[in-house]
């Protein structure tokens, strides 16, 4: 189980507490969502703050209702299923699992669970039908709304209530709701006194809402529904967010359930990445899944540059009030960027100027350019292939090393810069900020809050880049580990040694091209342990990036802390960084070291 | 809350009681003299705000005592002057009544128990001689117009004499009681809505415990007093810092009570999570004899939340932001009337507003009265769900 740092690293962002009508508001759709809206089978994987939730919720009628945007109707003829939002997050699951905790016995226990969630999807389908049937706000356009009268609303809910484990007649899908807050709340009583009294236990055991399966009570409500509004196919789809904070089980019983057993039912359901990380919770998160009708839709960009026109587009629209544009706020493109249009080693050029100068610092950078033949003062010289395989892929290293190294009495040594330009710009913010919609909103916001006037300088936007990666350092505290986690593999610490690990590699005293930027390690070989955990919760967190299920690397978000390329760079084991922590099986690595 | 159907009202009564008043913030209370500006800290001066900004207007604000948080004199002035602020703000009167906390229980020197109060100006318990003088004579005065009467009496006119046990308790002077059925007697025509007001609650009442008997001993005797009046009454009270509203007596023209929540005492530590500071505003109909409604209307409650200011209860809340009162009908007997309506119609599932449709003077019955309507639809099979006030039955 991963730890809930809501109150972290702009989490009063989370659109867990915000309203459909607030999500919607300042909705930008990522190139994911058309993906996402699909009509079939969808698997949502992000870390926190990648708008998972926000996702899910602008899958339902009244989100597309108020979303004010020209994509609107592409949206709307994508949406045709009516979406059921379940909020299966933390929160709930905990008190689940708070509740369940007073239960002795595990196979009670885990049928307690499943009732509670099962319960949970009834109680959000009953919210769901009464949303349909009711009139949409003023002014709005309606949305997968049908007109059903109160007699059609109580025949339907007549011929279901008994069988959704009710105790008391209901008339209607509004009383269906809160007839289910009921049970549900006493459910919950009935599992606190079983503690304390053994009857508790008998009545909870005889509980006839452990017998509920979710097809079976679920279709009869939906094909009735359908039938009484002339709309006999009509899909409903349950999106779950957060599925793997659901009590123990639940889930893959829950999807083991539910998958093919009626067309009119999907699943769109979210995860943290870790789970695709290894076997075991790969299985349990995906389970009865694989091979079937289901699309995974990774919500991070592995490229980076992918997300930058979403990105452009969340800033603007963060900041349509104050007047900016995107790059008015955050600057020009970025140091990293090369201007189109002109070769970018001609003389005169920044990357002709850096690499002239660090040959005149940096003995190994001139050895290096020797080897490849490549003359300091003329790298246009360099065409083609060569270029590439050379120069281009060098150029970010040989960019930092002249920025953060000058020779002292001789010696090339570290420099410290107040106020450096390597990582400020548009581009470059979208880049270390990951395409991350929490993280960009937040240090936008922060920016603006200490913008003056109609400018913001460099060193407004370094500042606050320094202040807003420190905090989000400063939350990996809040992870929580096991107890018996040693000091040297606590989050915190873990991302240091492995950020200073890289840095030696980018402005240690040897010039190196292409130095590791990533590490590996087969999940497999650390299953189980400590180290395990808390590279899942960094993972979850987006500190630690997937690239691949045995390849990570840190998120460019700490580039800034540890002088690194905002780019992927080569694999080292992580055995290499870790040597005292990671067993010795040499299966484990997956190869010494890998190109990008 | 909203200031209620204007329509059909006859008048409007705002009751702020158990003030508690201290001068620098007492830990037992939420009103302090020294935060008198501070509206969202201080729930009196909030109280004000709120009244003014949402109610707008009043016929009487009525205030059942406790102006002072034991027996402190300091502040008793401030309140006694934000009182009359409330009434100026809603163009109304206002009439109070002593609570036992208002009293000096150690009188010293020149000074009786209750001579904070003597000494208050405007007059107490309401700005006019001949009430002044009833009051203090023979523990009760009436102040009344058209509409309305207010009776109120003086349940702490025994405190801090001759016996300090009187301190723990409340009294009914029965020696009151024929001069106040005289007093009554002069008016040519009774108006039709009467309220009695006192501080103590007038029977006993021990849900905190049997060893809390700090009812007005006597109570019994005015209840019986009034249930045997021709017209209709209601008692408001407060001491109990408990919001409750039911119907005394033993028979159905018995006065209903409302006993108000407790504007400024802390209520931590004395009665849990389940009680919060509330006020009440109460809206009576015009009286309508051929359907039994001789005295009934809606009153709408506010509670406090400190550093936010009065705010709709939420669900813990002893009496419900809107409940009716005046309807009195056994629960069986109506869902026993709805069960052969629904059967008729062959419609099972009903909302409030078809029930009130049907049957509208439902919408007079106490929260307690028709919790007791939904019990009743399920000892017949039915089913109701409570926050939707929906009846579903099943045939």
């Amino acid at each position: 189980m991963v730890s809930d740092p809501t109150s972290g690293f702009g989490g009063h962002r989370n659109a867990r507490s915000k309203t459909v009508e607030e999500v919607a508001d300042g909705f930008v759709a990522p190139p994911q969502y058309w993906e996402i809206a699909q009509p079939g089978n969808t698997v949502l994987a992000g870390p926190r703050g990648s708008g998972k939730t926000t996702l899910l919720k602008m899958l339902q009628g009244p989100a597309l209702e108020r979303w004010d945007d020209p994509l609107n109707d592409r949206a709307r003829g994508l949406v045709t299923y009516s979406g059921i939002l379940i909020p299966a997050d933390r929160s709930w699951a905990g008190q689940v699992n708070s509740y369940g905790d007073q239960i002795e016995d595990p196979d009670l226990r885990k049928d307690f669970g499943k009732a509670c969630f099962t319960l949970h999807v009834l109680r959000a389908l009953s919210a769901c039908a009464q949303q349909r049937v009711s009139e949409p706000p003023d002014g709005a356009r309606p949305h997968d709304r049908v007109s059903l009268d109160p007699g059609g609303q109580e025949r339907i809910v007549r011929d279901v209530w008994r069988t959704w484990a009710l105790t008391e007649p209901v008339g209607s899908f509004a009383g269906l709701q809160e007839a289910l807050s009921t049970l549900l709340a006493n459910f919950g009583n009935l599992a606190r006194r079983s503690r304390r009294h053994p009857q508790a236990v008998d009545e909870l055991s005889a509980h006839p809402a452990l017998d509920l399966d979710l097809v079976d009570i679920t279709v009869p409500f939906i094909e009735r529904f359908n039938n009484a509004v002339g709309q006999e196919e009509h899909v409903w789809a349950f999106l779950i967010d957060e599925v793997e904070f659901l009590p123990q089980g639940v889930h893959v019983e829950f999807r083991r359930t539910m998958r093919g057993r009626d067309p009119r039912i999907i699943q769109k359901i979210s995860l943290a990445p870790y789970t695709l990380v290894s076997e075991e919770l790969r299985g349990t998160a995906l389970d009865g899944w694989e091979g079937h009708d289901v699309e995974v839709v990774d919500l991070t960009f592995p490229e980076k540059e992918d997300g930058y026109e979403f990105s452009r587009d969340l800033i603007e629209k963060e900041i349509e009030e104050r007047g900016f544009t995107a790059t008015e706020l955050l600057g020009g493109p970025g140091f990293f960027e090369m201007p189109p249009g002109r070769d970018a080693y001609e003389n005169g050029s920044r990357n002709a100027t850096a690499i002239k100068e660090l040959a005149e610092k940096d003995e190994s950078f001139s050895a290096w350019l020797a080897k490849h033949k490549i003359d300091p003062q003329n790298p246009a010289a360099v065409e083609g292939d060569d270029r590439a395989q050379t120069l281009r892929k060098a150029m970010p290293i040989i960019l930092l090393r002249n920025e953060y190294l000058h020779l002292v009495r001789g010696r090339l040594g570290p420099r410290t810069r107040k106020s450096p330009r390597t990582y400020v710009g548009e581009l470059t913010t979208y880049a270390i900020c990951e395409n991350n919609p929490r993280r960009l909103q937040t240090f936008a916001s922060r920016l603006l809050s200490r913008a003056s006037g109609d400018s913001i300088s460099d060193a407004d936007r370094f500042n606050v880049l320094t202040q807003v990666v420190d905090e989000y350092k400063l939350h990996l505290r809040a992870l929580e580990v096991d107890e018996g986690a040693p000091d040297d593999l606590l989050p915190s610490q873990l991302v240091e040694t492995i950020g200073k690990h890289f840095q030696d590699g980018v402005l240690g005293e040897k010039f190196d091209p292409e130095p590791a930027l990533s590490f590996e390690v087969m999940t497999k070989a650390i299953e189980g342990t400590v180290l395990r955990q808390i590279l899942s919760q960094l993972i979850h967190y987006g500190a630690v990036v997937l690239i691949t299920p045995s390849r990570f690397r840190l998120a460019h978000t700490f580039a800034p802390k540890y002088t690194l390329p905002v780019r992927k760079g080569r694999g080292h084991s992580l055995k290499t960084i870790l040597p005292d922590r990671l067993p010795d099986e040499e299966q484990m690595i997956v190869g010494e070291e890998t190109s990008e | 809350m909203s200031a209620g159907a204007e329509n059909d009202r006859a008048a409007r009564i705002v009751v702020v009681s158990d003030i508690h008043a201290t001068f620098d913030g007492d830990p037992f209370t939420n009103v302090a003299q020294s935060k008198a500006m501070d509206a969202k800290n201080n729930a009196l001066s909030g109280a004000r705000e709120y009244l003014a900004n949402e109610i707008r207007t009043a016929d009487v604000v009525i205030c059942p005592g406790d102006l002072v948080h034991e027996g402190v004199v300091k502040p008793m002035s401030w309140v006694w002057a934000e009182l009359h602020g409330i009434a100026d703000d809603l163009d109304s009167v206002l009439i109070a009544s002593a609570g036992n906390h208002d009293m000096l229980l150690k009188p010293t020197g020149s000074k009786k128990p209750h001579s904070a109060l003597r000494d208050l100006d405007p007059r107490f318990p309401h700005d006019d001689t001949g009430c002044v003088a009833t009051y203090w004579a023979h523990a009760f005065a009436i102040v009344e117009s058209e509409q309305w009467r207010v009776v109120t009496v003086n349940s702490s006119s025994y405190l801090g004499f001759f016996n300090e046990s009187e301190a723990d308790r409340g009294r009914m002077d029965p020696k009151c009681l024929p001069e106040l059925a005289t007093q009554l007697g002069k008016a040519d025509k009774a108006p039709p809505i009467n309220i009695c007001l006192c501080h103590h609650h007038p029977q006993e009442w021990t849900d905190d415990s049997d060893e809390v008997t700090n009812h007005m001993l006597e109570g019994d005797r005015l209840i019986d007093f009034l249930e045997d009046r021709m017209e209709r009454w209601m008692i408001i009270h407060g001491h109990k810092h408990r919001p409750r509203l039911d119907y005394l007596g033993g028979s159905s023209s018995g006065p209903i009570r409302l006993a108000s929540g407790s504007v400024g005492a802390d209520l931590l530590g004395e009665s849990g999570t389940d009680v919060r500071n509330q006020m009440h505003v109460i809206d009576f109909i015009p009286p309508d004899p051929m359907r039994g409604l001789l005295l009934a209307g809606r009153i709408r409650t506010v509670e406090w939340e400190p550093g936010v200011g009065w705010v709709d209860p939420g669900g813990t809340a002893p009496l419900p932001a809107a409940t009716g009162f005046g309807y009195r009908r056994d629960g069986m007997d109506l869902a026993g009337w709805l069960f052969a309506e629904a059967q008729s119609l062959d419609q099972r599932a009903w909302t409030w507003d078809q029930i009130v449709a049907a049957e509208p003077r439902c919408e007079f019955l106490t929260d307690q009265d028709r919790l007791e309507f939904f019990d009743g639809a399920r000892r017949l099979g039915g089913g109701a769900q409570e926050s939707l006030r929906e009846v579903t039955f099943t045939w």
